[in-house]
């Protein structure tokens, strides 16, 4: 039985029925990481030792009648720039690459604590900068649909991984579309939670008003119950929400008979592929057929979303990598003075696309562009952010596709232009604090994954969650890919 | 739009460039710059910029003493460490 590939509700399932144990589900991801990673490139470290010992630990527990949740043993994989206590934590940068963190994130010790042992730390863009996990300082992940183009990013290591089968689900982080638009190309579900559900206490900071830890999983109910395991209240997080988790597996089976569902206007959608136009008719189609009504919803200022995005996200990159200074962790190389030695650090530590988003973010903070750029850029947040308001009171969930195009080759997107583009449907949510998800819905042409986002209003993950497993019965296609060598 | 000073920004953000990335840089950013012009468009007279997504305020706890880290382990990724001290090379130079 090649456990490795089964989703985290049937591994728990076996587990319960005592058919598998967990040392055996850990060891059937690992002898798949072994087989296929070398190819695949989703793992920077493979925790086998560490893996193997929390896996008998469940199984102990197990026999003594003291599990710690329904997922106690299922394994899980998480993202390099999110902290384990004593495993490198590199964030796909020269700059950290022997950096060992202290301590746990916060959604670490939340998997620690419901017995989930965890398999790998991986790939992705370097600081979570970038949508295909080619600026990945470390080395390349393949999308496993095809191994000539890109996974997606940042998350990129965490979707493939899920996609190849190498691990039930993971863990990964948003800050303007790193989980949906992975989870796009790789044919998996991605959730990003509304902006506050999930402590970011752990995860390496990019863009502090944007960032969220997301799921990556093979299925809506998977996602929706990592995503609850991961919530909740974290005094250490001052954005963190102190609000109640629903229970979110329940809203599954609710369906959609009278909920109102948007789309948006033909004239407001850019180049978007044939074959993803056509995904979303037919998702229409099923919504509609399943009781939902579907009408078209403008949101104003849409179309300036991508430079509203990457305004904000680089002014605040630039401040938070500030902290790499080659003084207390991290790359140091030496200079005549302190400055010459954070000049020097930085330089040797960081990838040309940090570097670029470092410059522009204090470009767009120095006096005398502050306002023209930043202050701007927030202020157009806020008519994008109203505008999102006001949509949800004529509808209930937003459905556009995840991304406009399937996963493109390495080396397509030379242009870092090109590159920000992709994230034209993903970047809306995080500006706006809403919560989003990515449900592969059909094959293009070429056999890629599409992927469809449903977008719903702040703290309701259970309308867009009720939608998409609705959607999740009638996919056509859709197959966890193996790598074939 | 003015021509960019890469060379004061790269001081500011603490950045050593070569020339010819300093070069390559003003193209990149001068492009990228040119693309988010768009936002001038937009009229924004009066409106609150949006700073958080979900606008909190700040949350005060007790002023008691938690745990922190253990200092062997807020030093153990330290590069040069000495006496319980992150050395570094001398903060105040001749200019």
């Amino acid at each position: 039985m090649e456990i490795h590939a089964l989703t985290a509700v049937e591994i728990a399932e076996l587990l319960a029925a005592g058919r598998i144990s967990s040392v055996e589900a850990v060891q059937s991801c690992l002898g798949h990481i072994a087989a296929r990673d070398g190819i695949l490139g989703s793992f920077v470290s493979v925790m086998a030792e560490e893996a193997l010992a929390a896996a008998d630990r469940s199984d102990q527990r197990r026999r003594e009648g003291r599990l710690r949740s329904q997922w106690d043993g299922v394994p899980v994989a998480v993202k390099d720039n999110l902290a384990v206590q004593g495993i490198r934590m590199t964030c796909g940068s020269r700059m950290l690459e022997q950096y060992v963190p202290p301590e746990d994130a916060f959604v670490v010790t939340r998997l620690k604590q419901q017995g989930m042992p965890i398999i790998g730390k991986t790939n992705m863009d370097e600081f979570a900068m970038g949508s295909s996990t080619e600026f990945s300082a470390l080395q390349i992940t393949r999308n496993p649909w095809d191994l000539d183009r890109v996974p997606g990013g940042s998350s990129g290591g965490s979707a493939a991984s899920v996609a190849a089968g190498e691990t039930p689900w993971a863990l990964g982080s948003d800050t303007g579309g790193s989980v949906r638009e992975p989870a796009s190309f790789c044919g998996v579900v991605g959730i990003k939670p509304t902006y506050g559900r999930v402590s970011r206490r752990g995860l390496t900071a990019y863009a502090s008003s944007l960032d969220q830890v997301g799921t990556l999983s093979q299925t809506v109910a998977d996602g929706a119950a990592l995503l609850e395991s991961i919530a909740g209240f974290d005094q250490g997080d001052s954005t963190s929400l102190d609000v109640v988790i629903p229970n979110w597996a329940s809203c599954l089976r609710v369906g959609v008979e009278g909920l109102r569902i948007g789309v948006l206007p033909d004239s407001s959608t850019s180049a978007i592929d044939p074959a993803v136009r056509n995904a979303m008719r037919q998702a229409v189609e099923v919504l509609e057929n399943a009781g939902a009504v579907v009408d078209t919803v403008p949101i104003p200022y849409l179309d300036k979303a991508i430079e509203t995005y990457y305004l904000i996200a680089m002014a605040e990159a630039s401040s938070n990598l500030a902290r790499y200074d080659g003084v207390r962790y991290g790359l140091r190389i030496d200079g005549g003075d302190a400055a010459e030695m954070f000049r020097r650090s930085r330089a040797a530590g960081f990838g040309p696309e940090v570097k670029r988003r470092i410059m522009l973010g204090t470009y767009v903070l120095s006096a005398g562009y502050y306002d023209a750029y930043y202050k701007k850029a927030q202020q157009v947040r806020r008519l994008l952010a109203d505008g999102f308001q006001q949509a949800f009171a004529q509808v209930d969930v937003l459905l556009t596709p995840t991304t406009a195009t399937t996963a493109f080759r390495f080396g397509e997107k030379q242009d870092p232009l090109a590159m920000y583009q992709t994230d034209i449907f993903t970047v809306p949510a995080n500006l706006a604090g809403l919560p989003a998800l990515s449900l592969p819905f059909g094959l293009c042409g070429e056999g890629l994954p599409i992927g469809l986002q449903f977008t719903a209003a702040p703290l309701r993950e259970d309308l867009m969650l009720r939608s998409a497993a609705v959607l999740e019965k009638f996919q056509m296609g859709r197959k966890v890919p193996y790598v074939t060598a | 739009m003015a021509k960019i000073d890469v060379a004061r920004l790269a001081v500011l953000a603490h950045l050593e460039l070569t020339e010819q990335e300093q070069i390559a840089m003003r193209a990149e950013m001068a492009s990228i710059l040119k693309a988010v012009e768009a936002l001038q468009d937009v009229e924004t007279e009066g409106v609150e910029p949006l700073h958080h997504a979900v606008e909190l305020t700040n949350r005060m706890r007790t002023d008691d003493c938690l745990s922190s880290l253990p200092q062997e382990r807020v030093l153990a990724n330290g590069p040069h460490v000495v006496q319980g001290f992150f050395r570094v090379p001398r903060i105040l130079g001749d200019s």
